[in-house]
């Protein structure tokens, strides 16, 4: 259960990384003033796990991930995104923190449908879903554990989000389920997830 | 500063043409998926509904921003990508 019941604290606040305050003043497309406010950078833990149909195969992925949740404030409104650490390069947005997560989830998701498409046998698609959980590049990383150490220091607030050990190695899993398997997924599609998404801060 | 809230994939591509020659990319069911000519991370972009195979889909900033940073390209694609 994803404990995000209110939304970050809007205003001028120091990033995690560069801890400087600043306004940026913005034109959009149509040639009004925009104001952009600094933006806040929390490090998220994730957990999923999703069953996959491929070509002639039926797989379970679980992953333990890293993200980074950066909110910002663009005329007012304030916009979320999470980038992902690792697995690196898909990142998705939302108005919330609760929207912006779960269409990161489905981001992480549509990967694994992808891979699956373009695979014929499940060696191949296990070869493809490790590589991708697997990636990541060290800038971002680093710049993850910049926000890390703000959350520790106090310097970013993150109120009523669950903490987690920052310290958590990412793992990953990537499974082929037996035939018998497959009742349990037509069952849970039909109902509740599989497993609900967790997210916390690390720390 | 101007901002822009969108990009076409188009205007994407030829930027990273300018700033990391030899990028090449494929078309997936739900992503566009960007390769780096290093062989390191690649990066992806969700397709949207219009304009897949035509080079006018339309990606956000926020997408540009993350593949800028993926693959180290920030100051060069904010330069070559107005409003980034």
């Amino acid at each position: 259960m994803v404990a995000w019941q209110h939304r970050i604290p809007t205003g001028p606040v120091k990033t995690a990384t560069q801890g400087t305050e600043e306004t940026i003043n913005m034109t959009n497309e149509v040639g009004g003033t925009m104001t952009q406010e600094p933006k806040q950078t929390l490090p998220l833990l994730f957990s999923f796990r999703e069953k996959v149909w491929g070509n002639g195969f039926l797989a379970e992925v679980s992953m333990e991930g890293r993200a980074l949740l950066e909110v910002e404030t663009i005329d007012g409104v304030e916009e979320t995104w999470i980038k992902g650490v690792q697995p690196v390069g898909i990142a998705a947005g939302g108005a919330s923190r609760e929207e912006a997560f779960s269409s990161f989830r489905k981001a992480w998701l549509t990967v694994l449908f992808d891979l699956a498409a373009e695979t014929t046998n499940f060696q191949d698609f296990h070869r493809e879903v490790e590589e991708f959980l697997g990636s990541r590049v060290d800038a971002i990383t680093r710049r993850w554990w910049g926000a890390v150490k703000a959350v520790r220091a106090e310097e970013t607030k993150a109120p009523n989000l669950k903490k987690g050990n920052a310290n958590r190695r990412v793992k990953f899993r990537v499974a082929e389920l037996e035939p018998s398997a497959t009742m349990n997924v037509v069952e849970a599609a039909s109902g509740k997830e599989t497993l609900p998404p967790m997210a916390k801060v690390a720390a | 500063m101007t901002i822009k809230r969108l990009f076409l994939l188009v205007e994407v591509l030829n930027a990273l043409d300018e700033c990391l020659p030899g990028c090449r990319w494929t078309i997936g069911r739900h992503n566009y998926r960007i390769y780096p000519p290093d062989g390191g991370a690649s990066c992806r972009f969700p397709t949207g509904a219009h304009g897949k195979k035509s080079g006018r889909a339309e990606i956000q900033r926020q997408h540009v921003q993350n593949l800028a940073e993926v693959f180290g390209v920030k100051e060069c694609l904010e330069k070559a990508l107005p409003g980034l």
